[in-house]
């Protein structure tokens, strides 16, 4: 019989085996590729010495092929809860060093788990990806796993934030998890997303393409829209990943937590950004800078759709949801995959009690056979959709250009936004002076003695009656026309008016927006 | 309203008035460094300098196909030629087989029309957007 003592001993070495991992020279191949260790990542995330661990001693139940013979410490997966900036999350960071993070059955089950734990304690959820994907040995029964993930990403979805963190291979149907959540983090040459492979496509399709150039971190941080947030290593990611969670909400019921209001930190003014010239562009974010609090904004999808800009920061020391069109990419226009990255953060915004602050400057739609024939159409829609719907306060500052089917859809008074300023240089009208005058003073240009001297006397005519927002101020559709130095002060208040918002909305199980 | 005309950059000057038109400076340096952007964005409401996306720069260009001409949606092996140059075929009538995706994928003919030339052969891989058959309009 053995004493107290033995038995404590004897679970010190059981922890000490199933922390091992997949063992040393394992370990040493994940260093030399240069990767982390899933409890470094987790050690580096969580504040220090706040990790406590939950299903170390896992087994895995797969009975074919050998697998009973073999143990896999934690099941390929270490998991449990810890603090990040002093508030709880719940963390889980697949293990490549046993069996390639293969999933089977209780893999999943383990991560499940802290996902029930999240949505039932409301706490933020971060998934650490690295994984070769599902454990063929385990059959249906590894897919069964992915579903269960699945479904709980889904019931968590808008209830805790979700961030998933893609720190090696993720494939396949793996992928659907990260798709799933709000945030996803890439690093540079360490992420790999894709859901058929470069040898597949090579044998199927003949075309050739490395796992970098297919699905790596610079791929899906620019190109596809799939990740969100892009770091050239995984520390740098972390830092990103902690300074999300301070500015957001930990679950939809709270507010952000509020900090410290510090005035922008910005060498220059904000009445010196914007060009005389209208052609001319200018980088939003010095706006951006300008206004909020220390002049922190933490961009979101910085490299996706640059001709619109997301991100958060505060003012008044509350967390603020910022979009803004981007004159410096694209003259700012709005087209299928900016659509896409501005609703999807209004509806962010929306869902965790989030204000927005949105900056006008566009000049419409980007035209074209490529956009047309992909959807611009429903996809624009989904901004209509995301602004209309959003019951968070909404303001609206109008900079520059706001034309037609633009001016609507970037939170106008008509999709019921709170407050709606403009600046002096604001031209809010149904097109540019150009387009207009041409359509409407066609006759007396065609029928002029000097068509180009008539068509440059009727753009002056119609800009200068039209291409400001003194128009729109006569309807009421802008509140208040003011300096650009102005500005802070007024979004400030008009933030502070809004802390107690409330709109009813109808009753309906959900509305329909343009997928 | 004064009567104006457009000055250089495209702003409003009013009669007697003069502005520059240059960007504005603080005690002549520039707000922002922006790097140079030379490139041109070409818009119904006019021609604005700006940066291009790179998804913007590459893109194909559209590409009009003819309804006569019928490619290939994905590469493959051609399995089985079912017509013959000549031939009256119906619209909706099947015309080649292209093993494609571990399937046998019958191609039907996109039109009424008479098989103008074949440019494919059976038991050939083909890639994608090969062209494959041509065809010619009835009369």
């Amino acid at each position: 019989m053995s004493t107290n003592q033995e038995k404590r001993d004897d679970l010190q070495k059981r922890k000490q085996v199933a922390m091992a991992g997949g063992g040393e020279k394992a370990i040493a191949k994940q260093k030399e590729s240069g990767k982390l260790t899933a409890r470094e990542r987790i050690d580096s995330i969580l504040d220090p010495g706040s990790f406590q661990e939950l299903d170390l001693f896992i087994q895995h139940s797969a009975r074919d092929f050998g697998m009973e013979k073999k143990y896999l410490a934690g099941d390929g997966v270490v998991a449990g809860t810890g603090t990040v900036n002093g508030r709880p999350v719940c963390i889980y960071a697949q293990d490549f060093t046993v069996t390639g993070g293969s999933l089977g059955f209780m893999h999943a089950m383990k991560i499940c788990k802290v996902m029930d734990h999240a949505i039932n304690l409301q706490m933020p959820l971060i998934g650490i990806n690295d994984s070769g994907g599902a454990r063929i040995q385990e059959g249906v029964r590894a897919l069964a796993g992915y579903g269960e993930i699945f479904y709980r990403n889904t019931k968590a979805s808008g209830v805790i934030p979700q961030l998933s963190v893609i720190l090696g291979p993720c494939a396949g149907g793996a992928v659907y998890s990260p798709a799933l959540t709000d945030f996803v983090f890439v690093v540079d040459q360490v992420s790999k997303m894709f859901i058929t492979g470069p040898e597949v496509i090579k044998s199927v399709l003949g075309e050739e393409i490395s796992q970098e150039d297919l699905g790596g971190a610079r791929t899906h941080a620019e190109i596809t829209g799939n990740a969100h947030f892009y770091a050239k290593t995984e520390q740098e990611c972390f830092a990103q990943i902690k300074e999300l969670l301070g500015l957001i909400p930990h679950n939809n019921r709270e507010k952000a937590r509020a900090a410290e209001p510090v005035p922008p930190q910005t060498s220059y003014k904000i009445e010196d950004i914007i060009p005389d010239d209208v052609r001319k562009p200018y980088d939003v974010r010095h706006i951006i800078r300008a206004i909020s609090d220390n002049s922190q904004f933490l961009e979101v999808q910085e490299l996706f759709a640059p001709n619109i800009v997301v991100g958060f920061g505060r003012m008044n020391g509350q967390t603020v949801g910022f979009v803004a069109n981007q004159p410096l990419v694209m003259a700012g226009v709005l087209d299928v995959d900016s659509s896409d990255k501005c609703a999807r953060f209004i509806r962010y915004c929306d869902a965790f009690n989030i204000p927005l602050v949105t900056f006008v400057d566009l000049p419409g739609y980007l035209p074209g056979v490529d956009q047309e024939h992909a959807g611009v159409i429903r996809h624009g829609a989904k901004i209509l959709y995301a602004y209309s719907e959003a019951s968070v306060p909404k303001i609206t500052v109008i900079l520059r250009k706001a034309y037609g089917g633009g001016y609507i859809a970037m939170c106008s008074k008509h999709l019921h936004s709170d407050f709606v300023y403009a600046w002096p240089t604001a031209e809010i009208a149904v097109m540019g002076s150009a387009g207009a005058a041409n359509i409407i003073f066609r006759k007396e240009i065609k029928e002029s003695e000097n068509p180009e001297a008539t068509r440059a006397e009727k753009v002056a005519e119609y800009s200068g009656k039209f291409a400001n927002p003194y128009v729109a101020a006569s309807y009421g559709y802008v509140d208040a026309v003011i300096d650009p130095a102005e500005t802070r002060q007024a979004v400030a208040n008009a933030l502070n008016l809004s802390l107690n918002k409330h709109v009813e909305t109808p009753c309906r199980k959900h509305g329909l927006p343009p997928f | 309203m004064p009567a104006g005309k457009i000055g250089k950059s495209g702003e409003l000057l009013c009669q007697g008035e003069e502005k520059s038109a240059k960007s504005r400076h603080v005690q002549n340096q520039p707000i922002m460094n922006e790097t140079e952007n030379n490139q041109y964005l070409h818009l119904p409401s006019g021609e604005y300098e700006t940066k291009l996306s790179v998804k913007y720069e590459n893109k194909a260009p559209y590409r009009h196909v003819s309804p006569y001409c019928m490619e290939a949606f994905m590469p493959g092996t051609i399995r089985q030629i079912c017509v013959e140059p000549g031939q009256r075929v119906q619209k909706g009538q099947k015309v080649l087989v292209l093993d494609a995706m571990k399937m046998d994928n019958e191609l039907l003919s996109p039109v009424d029309g008479i098989v103008k030339s074949i440019l494919v052969e059976e038991g050939k891989s083909i890639p994608k957007h090969q062209l494959l058959i041509e065809f010619s309009p009835i009369g």
